[in-house]
């Protein structure tokens, strides 16, 4: 279950992320740190001290849209884990395609003997 | 009847992204974050003689892109003369193409003039520079000038948004 809706948050996010450029929402909109996991706000600290402007936006809470949905899409979303759970996930798909076409062949192969 | 779902929920989705299209369908060009507001533009050679001015103000400059981050495409250099202005994407919610150097670019944002010393000092600058064995002034006309340059005003611009023409 956990997989398909991963499965399913990386699908739409890469529909998204390959699309950003003609989607306004993703380049405007934001999200406020307080329904984000904690490290988004040392990352918008980082990010903000690298720009030199840490004093200039300090009382805005929310990080770009683009932030979420590429980490979604990578992994990074969950943490420093994500991006290796998201590997395993990976793996067991390639897994399962594979098996799946041998399946079907070794199946088919059957049906015509 | 998954099959009549899944080309209901692909015809949505396509319908979406053609309806959104912000960049496209702009006559004046393609737009990046929330684009440009203001009603009148200054040259970049402007923000330089004017500067005082409009420090610390957010303002819509016209020029043309030098350089830009290739690596993510987060940062942008617009150059007019010697004058380079730096103009970085706030908290990096938009990105540009690296196609986009020697375009001319529509862009607002809050202008920052600082001038900046050099944070090193004047003995690691010249020792950087490769002509100072420490203790007094720097020996060559090469460290001097980093010395120099190091403590040059810097002009940076955090944009939120702009339009590529």
């Amino acid at each position: 279950m956990i997989s398909a809706v991963l499965l399913i948050v990386i699908a739409l996010t890469g529909i998204l992320l390959v699309h950003q450029d003609d989607l306004k929402t993703i380049q405007t909109s934001r999200v406020p740190l307080s329904v984000l996991p904690g490290h988004y706000d040392t990352r918008l600290e980082q990010t903000r001290s690298r720009q030199g402007t840490s004093e200039l936006f300090a009382g805005e809470d929310s990080v770009p849209m683009r932030w979420v949905i590429l980490d979604l899409h990578t992994g990074e979303f969950f943490g420093k884990y994500g991006p290796w759970f998201y590997d395993i996930l990976a793996i067991m798909m390639a897994v399962l395609g594979t098996t799946g076409i041998v399946m079907y062949f070794k199946i088919r192969k059957n049906s015509i003997i | 009847m998954l099959k009549k779902s899944f080309l209901i929920a692909l015809t949505i989705l396509g319908l979406v992204i053609v309806s959104c299209s912000s960049h496209e369908k702009n006559p004046e060009g393609e737009t990046f974050g929330s684009g440009v507001t203001l009603a009148s533009a200054v040259a970049v050679s402007d923000v330089f003689t004017q500067v005082d001015e409009l420090n610390g103000k957010v303002i819509r400059v016209k020029g043309t892109i030098e350089d830009l981050c290739k690596h993510k495409g987060c940062w942008m250099q617009v150059k007019e003369g010697d004058q380079i202005l730096t103009v970085r994407f706030k908290d990096e919610a938009f990105t540009l193409p690296a196609s986009a150097i020697g375009r001319s670019v529509d862009f607002e944002g809050l202008l920052i003039a600082e001038k900046i010393s050099n944070p090193l000092g004047t003995h690691a600058a010249c020792a950087e520079a490769g002509n100072h064995e420490g203790g007094g002034a720097c020996e060559s006309e090469r460290a001097e000038e980093s010395i120099k340059k190091a403590s040059d005003m810097r002009y940076t611009m955090i944009s939120t948004g702009l339009v590529l023409i």
